[in-house]
């Protein structure tokens, strides 16, 4: 199924941006929907805390305003090193996560695609599985999960590889075999891993969470993010050309393979980096895009800008759900899929299956 | 009418020789007799051998059930962490090392390979229940007693009841003098939460110690434990279990910030895993945790180690005894641990613990350098 993609033309991308979002309240919208939603989830959470208090503290940690601690050492540990490193994690994963989706679905041309599509996500589960089979601790099993998610894409495109050329069929069939290896990898482990002991950790793993997150993991999550992040949004407009096939892309001067590689090669790192730190969280990477080609149209150049602000928003949102309705933490990747899939179907069905 | 007779004579002798092979099987040939029934854990009657010499013990504690009450040369297959993981398993039994361990390299919860258990030639299998692996146990005619605790317990009184229940059959899936063990040890498990119940029953909700679990087997101090079997024996031995409502899967995960709402005034670290220390000097060094009263007042306490986890299996009078001096030291001061522990392994292991070796057991023994 060819997915609906803006024609090329050469105008500046500012301006298709424009075009594209006709009504500027669209803009406004994109901007401030991230911002209230990090905003609300910092006042959220099992601990009560006053408001006004909430506000103060974040005043003189964050603005250093000049004004009198009156609340307790647990309300300033609960909001800065808490909520506020969680609610940024959760926004670059769910950002990081989209823009990939979106990028993939663009270059393999095809709806279907999720960031996941080549391996990573095997692959770095496979490594956190046999981190945590092994004992390792938690800075290990998060290195060995990116390590793991790295080498499963480069087997896959390694695999893919036929006369210098890295055709889109082989590397979906080159994704689906390093996939289908480490996940039977990952049931290995899963066996032979002690039901009482191990087996738990590796299920609630693989399962997704931000329950474990630190403001130091953030710096060590950021930078791969944002390379990644950075490289997809300064290739977007390409991302056109690769959606109308490899022959037409290259027939426009596009050097398609290097392409291929540029956009592979930040997606991987995006989704590698997010599966390290909190898990396979599938569903976002998926529909994020389709729900912003719903909203903004088929154009990468609005699209990808798009789905940071909306897939950032829309986990934090799932994430605040996780950690506030019960005591206990729920696993991510239950409520993306078990909130996403009705709302998903309600547009879907909305916009008959039209994305622009 | 030749060719019919002949048909009739091969039809009788293939008959025959069936019903030969039939009558000579060896698990046919059992003299019911010769068999009497126990009731396992779940329920289920079980139909065993009159006399029982060869024991598997598959499930978490039921080597040390097993050995305590007696059937130390009735064992014939243990699992490889009954023979590694407790330093006092092995003090006690000497003999542990030799058993075969040869089913438990794979998952016992996973798909079992039957032949392996019929070489075995066990009289009676202790199996978790698992319904496939029970269907091939009967299939193959060897006797399984399920090992089961309780799920859908009230109180704590059922749990104890169950627990006895379950020494007491074992006991008669043993046989012999296990019996009478079983009844000395029951008798001890009354009298010992007897006495604490006597100490702790008036003291306030308002006044109890807020205390949290943590599960040490993963690298995360935040998994904790969701059956009921912590909240009682909390609220038993004078505290009030901050986890008591979370009904979920049976290592659920809190998040700090919640931790940190319910301010735990005591942490019981599980004494599991690899590292249960490592766990417990990381949230005495982590600021975020710097905040709950257990940290600031340094109450965080590792369970005991013993011949399997202390707060499970036959040690569970002894734990109830530390985790009530761990609560409420002021109401337990008399209680010398030491003591009780050495009363405990010389009554019902009839093994001498040295006053070292029981101050080692307190401190959780280290379960890799054992």
């Amino acid at each position: 199924m060819r997915c609906a993609v803006g024609t090329c033309s050469k105008a500046d991308p500012g301006r298709v941006l424009h075009e594209n979002m006709t009504i500027r309240p669209k803009i406004l919208i994109m901007i401030a929907l991230p911002l209230a939603v990090f905003f609300v989830s910092l006042f959220i959470g099992r601990l009560v805390i006053d408001p006004v208090t909430l506000i103060k503290v974040l005043g003189v940690k964050l603005l250093h305003l000049p004004i009198e601690k009156d609340w307790n050492q647990a309300v300033e540990i609960v909001v800065i090193r808490i909520r506020l490193p969680r609610a940024i994690m959760a926004m670059m994963v769910g950002a990081g996560l989209s823009i990939s989706g979106a990028a993939f679905q663009g270059m393999f041309n095809n709806p279907l695609v999720s960031p996941y599509l080549l391996g990573v996500s095997s692959g770095a589960g496979f490594g956190a599985a046999l981190g945590i089979i092994l004992g390792a601790g938690a800075g290990l099993i998060q290195v060995s999960s990116f390590g793991f998610g790295i080498l499963a894409v480069v087997l896959t495109y390694l695999t893919s590889r036929v006369y210098k050329t890295t055709p889109l069929l082989m590397l979906v069939l080159s994704g689906v075999i390093v996939s289908s290896l480490f996940m039977s990898l990952i049931s290995l482990i899963k066996f032979v891993a002690d039901p009482d002991e191990k087996l738990p950790t590796i299920v609630f793993w693989i399962m997704g969470s931000f329950g474990s997150t630190r403001l130091e993991d953030l710096f060590l999550t950021f930078w791969p993010m944002a390379i990644g992040v950075t490289g997809l949004l300064m290739v977007r407009w390409r991302i056109n050309l690769m959606s109308m096939g490899d022959r037409e892309a290259k027939a426009m001067g596009t050097r398609v393979e290097l392409l291929k590689g540029i956009i592979i090669f930040c997606t991987t790192l995006i989704s590698a980096a997010a599966v390290s730190v909190c898990g396979i969280i599938g569903w976002v990477g998926l529909v994020i895009p389709h729900i912003c080609r719903m909203w903004v149209g088929p154009d990468h150049r609005a699209l990808l800008p798009t789905t940071i602000m909306v897939g950032a928003s829309y986990l934090l949102v799932i994430d605040n759900i996780a950690r506030t309705l019960t005591s206990s933490e729920i696993p991510l990747g239950i409520l993306t899929s078990i909130i996403g899939a009705p709302f998903f179907a309600y547009l879907l069905r909305r916009s008959k299956g039209i994305f622009n | 009418m030749k060719t019919v007779d002949r048909t009739h004579t091969w039809s009788a002798c293939i008959l025959a020789v069936f019903l030969v092979i039939w009558g000579v099987s060896p698990t046919r040939a059992a003299d019911t007799s010769k068999t009497r029934i126990v009731i396992d854990n779940a329920g289920r009657r079980v139909e065993i051998p009159l006399t029982v010499n060869r024991i598997a013990c598959l499930p978490g504690p039921s080597y040390e059930m097993v050995f305590m009450l007696g059937g130390k040369d009735q064992i014939c297959q243990v699992r490889k962490d009954h023979k590694r993981a407790y330093p006092l398993a092995n003090l006690t039994n000497p003999a542990l090392k030799g058993y075969s361990s040869s089913l438990s390299n794979i998952n016992p919860k996973a798909r079992i390979n039957i032949e392996e258990f019929i070489k075995l030639a066990p009289d009676v299998v202790i199996y978790y229940n698992v319904p496939h692996a029970l269907k091939k146990f009967r299939e193959a005619r060897i006797p399984v007693y399920v090992y089961q605790p309780a799920k859908q317990t009230l109180d704590l009184d059922e749990i104890i009841e169950d627990q006895k229940r379950s020494f007491r059959s074992l006991a008669d899936l043993i046989g012999g003098t296990a019996p009478g063990q079983a009844e000395k040890w029951c008798a001890y498990y009354e009298e010992v939460v007897s006495l604490i119940r006597s100490r702790t029953r008036d003291i306030p909700d308002t006044r109890r110690p807020r205390t949290y679990v943590g599960n040490s087997w993963g690298t995360n101090p935040l998994a904790t434990w969701g059956d009921l079997a912590h909240t009682f024996s909390i609220h038993l031995c004078g505290g009030i279990c901050v986890t008591k409502d979370i009904k979920g899967p049976r290592f659920p995960e809190v998040n700090l910030e919640q931790l940190i709402a319910w301010n735990p005034d005591v942490i019981i670290m599980d004494n599991h895993g690899r590292e249960p220390d490592t766990l417990i000097r990381n949230i005495y060094e982590d600021s975020n945790w710097s905040v709950m009263s257990a940290v600031t007042n340094k109450r965080i306490h590792r369970i005991p180690s013993g011949v399997f986890f202390l707060d499970k299996g036959s040690s569970r009078p002894v734990y109830l005894l530390w985790l009530a001096k761990q609560l409420c030291p002021e109401r337990f001061g008399d209680i010398n641990m030491v003591q009780r522990i050495q009363y405990f392994f010389k009554t019902f292991y009839h093994f001498d613990l040295s006053e070292e070796d029981a101050g080692h057991a307190l401190r959780g023994w280290d379960l890799l350098k054992g």
